[in-house]
C-alpha cells in the first residue's frame, strides 16, 4: 500500500499551450512533438512537459503528489498518461520559467529514477470558453500530476 | 699596437653597450592596448589611438555575432574548470574576438584573442630616449558568467606565443614575471579575491589561469538588485633585473549581477556579460516558427506592411533591432504569471478581443490558427500599450498555425531565460533573419543526451590538503606537495595563494610554478613568515581549503664571480644590452688610467629576493671606501673614482641587501700610472733556482710623454735557463713610497709571445721581482706562469713582495 509524502496545490499558467515541471540541478530533456496531437505529456531527464489543446493563454488547476510506491487509482479524471523519468535531485519545480517567483515546488524524493502520472479534467469546457473573449480562463482545466520511485 | 696584442677581456669604451644602461633612467611599460611609444622626453605612454578601443564612455555594444545556438537553458551556467568545447573555439576564431575589447558570444561568455605588450627603455642619452628591451604575447582569453545561484564571473587567460626583442639576453627574458589580476570597478560590491598571479612569461604560456570575480548584492539597492561592474586585465612586468615595469590595464568589460527571483530556485543569483545588444531571433527558413517571424518582421516593418487591426493612423510599433541601436524602441519584460500580471493580463485581454473581430482570412481558429500578437503580451509594449506619459505603441495581430505559434511561444520562453532578461530594466529586441534555423527552435535541449537511465550519482565536495609546513629561501623555489581529490572529477580545481604573516617587507609577493597544480613551486619576492593556501572545487559544491605555513630565510645578493668575461657581440641594430652575470664590469683587470682621471666603477649582482633594495661598498685600496646605493635598474653597484696618486690598486666591493645579508666581496686590480711620477734604473743580481739571476731595467715616460707607455727603457732578465728582453713597454708605475712595476712585451729564450711584469722596491735592502707568462694565456699573469721568482704572492704592487737582491741597486727618481 503506497503513501503519500508530499502534495502541493496551486495553479499553473499554461503559455503558449504548455507548461513545465522541471527538476532544475540537471539537464532537462524532454521535447514536445508538436506533428503528435494525441500525446499531451512528454518527459525526459528532469522534466515533464504538459500540453494543452487550448489556443489561449489560461491558468490551470494543479495537484501534484510525491507518493512512496505506486499510487491507488484516481476517479473523476478525463485521461492519463505514463511515464518514466530521472531526476538529479528531486525537488520539482511547476512552470517556473512563465510563473517565476510564484511557481510552486515540491521535493518528490531524492535523485533517482520516477514514474509520472498526469491527470487532467476540463478541457472541453476550456475549448468551448475560449472563443468568448470575455470569458476568464481560469480554473477550468484541472490536473492531477503523481510521482513515485521507480522504472516502468 | 698595443692593443691588438691584447686577449680575452678588453675594456670598455664609453657609450659602448655594456655601459649604455648604467648611467640612465630605467623605465617601461605594459599595455593591452597596443604597442607603448615613447613621448618627447622618453617616457613610455600607451597609444594615443589604441587598436580596437571601445567607444568613450560605456561601451553599448561591442563586436558581436548572433549565436544561433545560444547558451543552453538548463541547466543553470556554472563556469567549466577550464575552457573548452565549440562556442570557445567559434569565439575565439571569429574574427571580432581579435580586438582590445574582445567579444561577447552571448550574455554569459566573452572571449578576446589579443595581446599584451611590455617594453623597458631608458630616458636618455637621446632624445626621445632608448628603448632596451620588448615583450610581445598573444593570449585567448575566456569569460564565463554563471546563473547557478552566484553572484559571479569567472575569467580565464593563456598565453599563446611569446616574443621578446632582443634575444635571448635582453632585459625581458622568459623568465620574467608577469603580474596580471582583473581589476574590477563600476558599482560597489565587486571584488577579486584573487589579486595578482605572477608567473614568468613561459609559465603563462599554453595553459589556462583563472580569476574570479564576485557581486556582493547587499550592496545594491535595485530591483533584482542589480549591480553592474566593469572589469579588466591589470598587468606590469618585473624584467629579469627586478626591475617593475609599470602597469597598465586593458579595455573594460562590463558585467550585471542580479538575485531576480523569476528563474527558478537554483538561479537566484548570477552575473551576464552586459555588453551586447539583447535580442532574440526568429527565421522566416525556420519551418517552426516562419509564420511568426514573418509576422514580426511584417509589424516591424508597420506602417510600410499592413498590419491588423487596421487603424486610421500610421502604427508604430517598436522592438525592431537594429546594430548598435540598444535604447530607443526596446521591448520590456513584464511578469506574466498566473497571478499578478496586470499588464501582460491586460494585454491578451486586448488581444483576445481584437482577434475575435478579424476577419476570417486573416484569422481562422477553425482551421487550426492560433492569434499570434506582437509585441508580445509578456511585455510593457504589448496590445495594452500604454498610458500617458510613455509612449502608445501600436501592436499587430494576425493568425498563425497553431503549432508555429506554441513553438515559438516555448522559443521566447528559452530566450528569457538565455539571455536572464529581468522583468521591466533589460530592454531587449526582435530579430528577424534570413538564416537556416541551427538547434531545436523550440526546446533547448542538453547536448549529448543519455539514454541510460541509470541511478544518477551523488556529487560529494572535493577534499583537498596544504601538506606541511615549508621552508626555504627568498626568491627561491619550495616546494609544495597539496593534494586534491573528488570521488567525481577525480582532481578538482585547485589555486594556490599566499598572504604575508610576519616580518615580510611590504610589496612583497609569491608566484607559484603553477598555481593550479597541488604539487608545485612558492617563489617569494621577501623573507619572512608567510600562510600559504590551497582551495579546491568541483564545479558543483562550496570550495574547500586547508592552510600551511611558510618560513623563509634571507638570502644575500651575489656579486662574484668577479668578471664575468667578454662581452658577447652587439648586432648593430640591437639595443644595449644587460650584464650577462655578476661580476665586476668595469674597470677591467688590470685596466690602465692616468693619474687624476676619473673612473667609472660598474659591477653586477644578482638577487633572487625580487623585493629587496641594497647597498653597495667600495673599498678603493687607497684609504677611502665609497657607500652609496645600488642601481635598481640593472642591478648594479655604480659610482665614480678618481685616484690621485701612481700605484696598483685592488678596488674591492660588496653588496648588502635591506634584510642585511651581505655578499662576498668581488675585486679587481688597476694600474694608475703618472708621467711625472719619476723613473727607476735597477741593476743587480739574486739567488734563482739555476744559480744567479741577473737584472737590468731603466724605463722612464720622457718630457712630452702622456703614456700609459714609457718612451724609453729596456727591461732585462738572464740565468742560466732564461733569457729575457722586453720587446716593448705597456706601462711604469713609480710610486711615491719608492716603489717601482713595470709591465710589457718580451721574448725569452730568443721567443716571442710573451709578457712581464717587474717589480722593484728602493728599500733596503732593495728587491726585485718577475713575473713572465705567455701572452696565449692572456694579457696580464693568471694561471699559466713561465717564470715568478716570488710565485704565490699577490699582483698587486702592495703585497707583491719582491726578493731581496743579492748585489747592485735599484734608484726611483721623482
Amino acid at each position: 500500500m503506497a503513501n503519500l509524502i508530499a502534495a502541493v496545490d496551486g495553479e499553473v499558467m499554461v503559455d503558449h499551450g504548455s507548461f513545465d515541471l522541471i527538476d532544475d540541478a540537471g539537464p532537462q530533456r524532454a521535447r514536445i512533438d508538436y506533428g503528435s496531437r494525441s500525446e499531451w505529456v512528454f518527459t525526459g531527464d528532469n522534466s515533464v512537459i504538459i500540453s494543452s489543446p487550448s489556443a489561449w493563454n489560461h491558468v490551470s488547476v494543479l495537484r501534484v503528489e510525491a507518493w512512496d510506491g505506486s499510487p491507488p487509482p484516481a476517479s473523476g479524471w478525463d485521461d492519463q498518461r505514463d511515464a518514466t523519468l530521472r531526476l538529479t535531485s528531486g525537488t520539482i519545480e511547476i512552470n517556473p520559467a512563465v510563473d517565476a517567483d510564484t511557481a510552486d515546488w515540491i521535493q518528490v524524493g531524492p535523485a533517482g529514477l520516477y514514474r509520472v502520472r498526469v491527470f487532467v479534467a476540463g478541457r472541453e469546457e476550456l475549448l468551448a470558453r475560449e472563443s468568448n473573449p470575455e470569458d476568464e480562463l481560469r480554473g477550468i482545466e484541472r490536473y492531477l500530476i503523481q510521482f513515485w520511485p521507480g522504472q516502468g | 699596437m698595443i692593443a691588438s696584442l691584447m686577449l680575452g677581456p678588453v675594456p670598455v669604451a664609453v657609450g659602448s653597450p655594456a655601459s649604455a644602461a648604467p648611467s640612465e633612467t630605467a623605465h617601461g611599460l605594459v599595455s593591452y592596448v597596443g604597442t607603448p611609444v615613447q613621448d618627447e622626453s622618453g617616457r613610455f605612454v600607451l597609444p594615443r589611438d589604441p587598436v580596437g578601443a571601445a567607444e568613450a564612455g560605456r561601451p553599448v555594444h561591442k563586436s558581436f555575432t548572433d549565436p544561433l545556438r545560444s547558451a543552453q537553458v538548463n541547466p543553470p551556467r556554472t563556469p567549466p574548470l577550464v575552457p573548452s568545447g565549440p562556442d570557445v573555439e567559434n569565439c575565439l576564431n571569429n574574427p571580432a574576438a581579435r580586438s582590445s575589447v574582445g567579444m561577447v558570444y552571448n550574455r554569459f561568455m566573452w572571449c578576446q584573442r589579443w595581446q599584451v605588450e611590455a617594453v623597458r627603455g631608458t630616458l636618455s642619452p637621446q632624445p626621445g630616449g632608448t628603448r632596451l628591451a620588448a615583450m610581445t604575447m598573444t593570449f585567448s582569453a575566456v569569460g564565463y558568467g554563471r546563473d547557478d545561484g552566484v553572484r559571479g564571473a569567472t575569467i580565464f587567460f593563456r598565453g599563446d606565443s611569446l616574443s621578446l626583442w632582443p634575444t635571448p639576453k635582453g632585459y625581458i627574458r622568459a623568465d620574467s614575471k608577469l603580474y596580471q589580476r582583473i581589476k574590477c570597478v563600476g558599482e560597489e560590491g565587486c571584488d577579486t579575491a584573487d589579486h595578482y598571479i605572477m608567473q614568468p612569461l613561459s609559465g603563462w604560456m599554453s595553459r589556462w589561469t583563472s580569476w574570479t570575480v564576485s557581486s556582493d548584492k547587499t550592496e545594491s539597492s535595485a530591483p533584482d538588485l542589480v549591480l553592474r561592474h566593469r572589469w579588466s586585465f591589470e598587468g606590469y612586468l618585473v624584467d629579469s633585473f627586478n626591475v617593475r615595469l609599470a602597469g597598465s590595464e586593458s579595455d573594460q568589460h562590463t558585467i550585471r549581477c542580479d538575485s531576480a527571483t523569476i528563474f527558478g530556485l537554483r538561479r537566484r543569483g548570477a552575473c551576464i556579460f552586459d555588453d551586447v545588444i539583447p535580442h532574440l531571433q526568429y527565421s522566416v527558413r525556420d519551418q517552426r516558427v516562419d509564420k511568426v517571424a514573418e509576422h514580426i518582421r511584417c509589424a516591424q516593418e508597420a506602417p510600410f506592411c499592413q498590419t491588423y487591426p487596421i487603424e486610421s493612423y500610421a502604427k508604430v510599433i517598436p522592438g525592431k533591432f537594429i546594430e548598435g541601436n540598444r535604447h530607443l524602441g526596446a521591448l520590456h519584460r513584464v511578469r506574466s504569471a498566473k497571478t499578478n500580471s496586470p499588464i501582460a493580463d491586460a494585454n491578451r485581454a486586448v488581444v483576445r478581443r481584437e482577434c475575435a473581430r478579424l476577419p476570417v482570412e486573416v484569422y481562422d481558429p477553425t482551421a487550426g490558427q492560433q492569434c499570434d500578437e506582437y509585441p508580445f503580451a509578456s511585455t510593457m509594449e504589448g496590445a495594452a500599450c500604454c498610458q500617458e506619459p510613455a509612449f502608445d505603441w501600436d501592436f499587430s495581430i494576425k493568425g498563425v498555425t497553431g503549432t508555429v505559434n506554441e513553438c515559438a511561444g516555448r522559443a521566447l520562453q528559452r530566450y528569457y531565460n538565455d539571455d536572464r532578461i529581468l522583468y521591466q530594466q533589460d530592454g531587449f529586441y526582435v530579430r528577424i533573419t534570413d538564416n537556416p534555423p541551427a538547434g531545436d527552435t523550440c526546446e533547448a535541449l542538453p547536448e549529448n543526451p543519455e539514454d541510460d537511465l541509470g541511478e544518477p550519482p551523488f556529487d560529494g565536495s572535493p577534499t583537498v590538503g596544504a601538506g606541511p609546513d615549508v621552508s626555504g629561501a627568498e626568491g627561491i623555489p619550495v616546494l609544495l606537495r597539496g593534494s586534491a581529490s573528488d570521488a567525481e572529477i577525480g582532481t578538482p580545481h585547485v589555486t594556490w595563494a599566499a598572504f604575508p604573516a610576519s616580518g615580510v617587507d611590504a610589496g612583497a609577493y609569491c608566484a607559484f610554478g603553477d598555481a593550479n597544480a597541488t604539487v608545485t613551486t612558492v617563489t617569494c619576492t621577501d623573507d619572512g613568515i608567510w600562510q600559504l593556501r590551497i582551495a579546491a572545487w568541483d564545479g558543483t559544491n562550496p570550495v574547500v581549503t586547508d592552510t600551511a605555513t611558510l618560513t623563509l630565510t634571507n638570502v644575500v645578493p651575489e656579486i662574484q664571480p668577479g668578471h664575468p668575461g667578454p662581452f658577447v657581440s652587439v648586432a648593430a641594430d640591437d639595443p644595449p644590452l644587460p650584464p650577462e652575470g655578476p661580476g665586476i664590469l668595469s674597470p677591467t683587470p688590470w685596466q690602465v688610467f692616468r693619474a687624476g682621471t676619473q673612473m667609472t666603477f660598474d659591477a653586477a649582482f644578482t638577487e633572487v629576493a625580487e623585493n629587496d633594495t641594497h647597498t653597495c661598498s667600495t673599498a678603493w685600496d687607497d684609504g677611502s671606501t665609497s657607500h652609496y646605493p645600488a642601481t635598481a635598474a640593472d642591478l648594479t653597484c655604480r659610482t665614480t673614482h678618481t685616484f690621485r696618486q701612481p700605484g696598483m690598486y685592488t678596488i674591492r666591493t660588496t653588496v648588502t641587501d635591506d634584510d642585511g645579508g651581505q655578499s662576498a666581496t668581488a675585486d679587481v686590480l688597476v694600474i694608475v700610472y703618472d708621467p711625472d711620477a719619476g723613473f727607476a734604473t735597477g741593476g743587480g743580481h739574486l739567488a734563482t733556482p739555476a744559480g744567479k739571476g741577473q737584472f737590468q731595467f731603466n724605463p722612464k715616460y720622457g718630457p712630452h710623454d702622456e703614456g700609459p707607455v714609457p718612451g724609453q727603457g729596456k727591461v732585462t732578465f738572464r740565468d742560466d735557463n732564461l733569457d729575457l728582453d722586453s720587446t716593448a713597454l705597456e706601462w711604469l708605475v713609480v710610486t711615491p713610497d719608492n716603489l717601482i712595476a713595470v709591465k710589457g712585451f718580451a721574448t725569452v729564450n730568443e721567443i716571442t709571445g710573451y709578457g712581464f711584469v717587474a717589480y722593484g722596491y728602493d728599500a733596503r735592502p732593495d728587491r726585485f721581482r718577475l713575473v713572465i707568462w705567455p701572452l696565449s694565456s692572456g694579457p696580464f699573469p693568471h694561471s699559466a706562469i713561465t717564470y715568478d721568482n716570488r710565485s704565490g704572492t699577490g699582483y698587486d704592487l702592495d703585497v707583491a713582495d719582491p726578493q731581496e737582491i743579492q748585489g747592485g741597486a735599484i734608484h726611483i727618481h721623482h
